[in-house]
């Protein structure tokens, strides 16, 4: 015969018990610091956009033919990037600036006479400095033998007399 | 100890599960921002834009490398291979090997390498120059 007296005090017990639990649990979580994942998901679309605007513009003319990119970063033209790549990444240009823009810096990454790697800021929208949040992407140029003098070629120590290939860092932030 | 009213239990019992499920609901409302951060975050680490980037480069350099002296052929690999180790601390190599004339077919047959730690990537492939 099961005897039905004391049924109040078996759930209240295990109502503390659930509670007690929680609360170890919680306690528990609190060491481990997440940051929201909302930040990573923009980093992802800034990474994307800004891997597909340097691909839009290092994309051939022609079979064979050199792209934009290519030429802009050779004749050192970076006025004209800088219109370009503000018009790939900013729904608006850059004359007419907007609501939460996208502004970038770049550098030009090549190995100098001596074999070093030296770099040169190339063209930017806005200086970076203390902006939380920007990524990085980057993309290969190939820049011929004979670098023009009043393009890449101006910088002394690169070395005009050989084919070069060399690496366009850009870094993207919103503000 | 005077005597327990043993009614109302199931209302009591209810209360207990509804919290219960408060809690749960609580419990994947936190869970589901974190799934975003790490979706994202393997996005981002995987190396999808620099081995594009990278197989690009080569087939262009494909394109280019029949005109060149046997003295500028190593160029492109030296540069990319010291830049990618210096800027994206990847191990990169390629190699366009000489021409092959395959019963009226042409192409370069291309060997790429790419490795930063994470991803490892290998690729044999052809680059055609022209059929007949």
């Amino acid at each position: 015969m099961v005897n039905s007296e004391g049924q109040f005090y078996t759930m209240e017990g295990i109502a503390a018990a659930v509670l007690m639990v929680i609360t170890a649990s919680l306690v528990m979580s609190t060491t481990s610091i997440y940051t929201s994942g909302d930040t990573h998901i923009q980093d992802m679309q800034l990474e994307l956009l800004g891997n597909d605007a340097l691909k839009v513009m290092d994309t051939p003319k022609a079979a064979g033919a050199n792209s934009t990119l290519e030429e802009l970063v050779r004749d050192w033209n970076n006025t004209e990037f800088n219109n370009e790549f503000n018009l790939s990444i900013n729904e608006k240009g850059i004359n007419e600036r907007g609501f939460g823009n996208l502004y970038y810096t770049s550098n030009v990454f090549y190995i100098n006479k001596t074999g070093v790697v030296r770099d040169k800021l190339f063209s930017y929208s806005r200086t970076y400095f203390g902006n939380p949040n920007a990524v990085r992407v980057t993309r290969w140029v190939f820049v011929g033998s004979n670098a023009p003098i009043d393009g890449i070629g101006q910088f002394s120590d690169f070395n005009r007399t050989r084919n070069q290939t060399v690496l366009l860092e850009v870094l993207i932030w919103r503000e | 100890m005077a005597r327990v009213d043993d009614s109302g239990q199931w209302i009591v019992l209810m209360g207990i599960m509804v919290s219960i499920a408060l809690f749960f609901l609580a419990f994947l409302l936190n869970q589901s921002t974190l799934v975003g951060m790490t979706t994202a975050e393997s996005v981002l680490e995987f190396p999808k834009n620099e081995i594009q980037d990278l197989r690009s480069e080569v087939f262009r350099w494909a394109e280019r490398y029949e005109d060149l002296p046997p003295s500028e052929k190593g160029n492109a690999l030296r540069d990319i291979s010291i830049l990618a180790r210096s800027r994206k601390s990847a191990e990169v190599y390629f190699k366009v090997e000489s021409q092959v004339n395959a019963s009226g077919y042409l192409y370069f047959p291309i060997t790429i390498h790419y490795n930063n730690g994470v991803t490892e990537y290998h690729e044999n492939t052809t680059y055609y120059i022209s059929g007949e």
